[in-house]
């Protein structure tokens, strides 16, 4: 059989037990552990988010199973993301149960500015690591009872490079982009906002007082994320606030026949 | 990475068995602290060391020579922190002074109306046949290992 796929080219028949093999081969059976002669190449072509991919489709069938609408909350430091699920979660009160699950590299400030909010949070501290990856997610989920929400909220490490690499098992990944960044973000950084299913511009009381250019905003994001669901809003007054909520209501409901 | 993981399973050799020795998870847990390395690098390195130990291991080699990895353009990682995070996290293991071998992946794009792949340098681009913008990137974000050398 071929050494490199199981094809079955290249070779006779292999009957395992019976030690019939070619006589070209040159290893011997009485070996108690095997070891290379000299030098050796092996071709693995293996794709090196392998492990995390599998790890977040199991993530995703684990919560499809619990019928539970998992978000991945991504931006970059200080757009507003505490602020969208503290609010997000206060509005949607009884009618859907959220989660949180915040990943920072330090301290559980957001956890702790939820938590007074009455919402149910666990903190990760990556220590040192930029994004959120798939078993960190998994061991957080883990400490919150999933069977009594509706609607579990990832908020990601503040970072628009790395995150995006990484696949947590959500079913939608939300980008947040506040007026005072700069509209050319979603250029500067394609990635993660090509990998979004959501978009979210943030801040939109503070738009006239930054100078925000909104046409020219949402024409990048329709460049870069031209298949996202673009959402406007503040998530301190409220402006806006309704269209996502019914739009996280509408996914609920399809999240609960999945 | 968001380009293969939604749907896509593009490598179909998966190996269920990962890291049955136990002085490897402990290598995992470490904790890695390295200044001048992003630690995107690092954690994308550590995943390529373990992968290349494990089948050192399974083909009962002692020693990792060389790592070839295969690398997109537009795959978001800096070759020179690559290099930098790999000697740090071989320190130590059976891949210690193992050499690192990366292969740039051109990025292309798909044109829809000329029905063909052209080379882009962005993830926006005009096609230099028809002209139309194309987002659609067929190649360019690998993050692959490639083979690896053993004895």
């Amino acid at each position: 059989m071929c050494q490199e796929c199981g094809c079955g080219s290249g070779g006779g028949d292999v009957k395992i037990g019976m030690h019939t093999h070619e006589p070209e081969h040159s290893h011997g059976h009485g070996h108690e552990h095997g070891h290379v002669h000299g030098i050796k190449t092996l071709d693995l072509n293996r794709s090196l988010m392998e492990k995390n991919a599998l790890l977040a489709e199991r993530n995703r069938g684990f919560f499809r199973a619990k019928k539970l609408l998992v978000l991945n909350v991504v931006s970059s430091p200080g757009s507003g993301k505490t602020t969208f699920i503290r609010e997000t979660a206060a509005r949607l009160g009884a009618s859907l149960r959220v989660g949180v699950i915040v990943g920072d590299l330090a301290t559980d400030n957001d956890a702790a500015r939820l938590r007074t909010a009455g919402i149910p949070v666990v903190q990760i501290t990556t220590g040192t690591v930029c994004h959120l990856d798939a078993d960190m997610v998994s061991k957080a989920a883990a400490q919150l009872d999933l069977d009594q929400l509706d609607v579990l909220v990832i908020e990601n490490v503040g970072n628009l490079v790395c995150p995006a690499d990484y696949d947590l098992g959500e079913e939608l990944r939300v980008v947040l982009l506040s007026v005072t960044e700069g509209e050319d973000k979603p250029l500067k950084y394609p990635p993660m906002f090509h990998s979004a299913n959501v978009a979210i511009i943030t801040k939109k009381d503070m738009a006239s007082a930054a100078g925000f250019n909104r046409d020219l905003a949402l024409l990048n994001l329709q460049r870069v994320s031209h298949h996202a669901r673009i959402f406007e809003l503040s998530a301190k007054t409220g402006d806006g606030m309704k269209a996502w909520l019914d739009f996280l209501v509408e996914q609920n409901a399809a999240a609960k026949h999945k | 990475m968001w380009f293969f993981s939604r749907n896509i399973s593009s490598f179909g050799k998966v190996q269920p068995d990962i890291a049955k020795c136990a002085e490897w998870f402990d290598f995992l847990a470490r904790p890695v602290h390295v200044d001048g390395a992003s630690m995107h690098e690092v954690s994308i390195m550590t995943e390529a060391l373990r992968m290349a130990v494990d089948a050192a291991r399974s083909a009962g080699a002692s020693r990792v020579l060389k790592l070839r990895l295969r690398v997109g353009r537009l795959s978001g990682v800096v070759p020179e922190s690559m290099q930098f995070a790999f000697d740090v996290v071989c320190h130590d293991t059976m891949a210690a002074g193992a050499s690192l071998e990366i292969e740039a992946v051109q990025a292309a794009c798909w044109c829809a109306t000329c029905q063909a792949e052209f080379e882009c340098a962005d993830f926006f681009n005009e096609c230099p046949r028809c002209h139309n913008v194309s987002g659609e990137l067929r190649r360019g974000r690998e993050l692959e290992i490639a083979a690896v050398e053993i004895s």
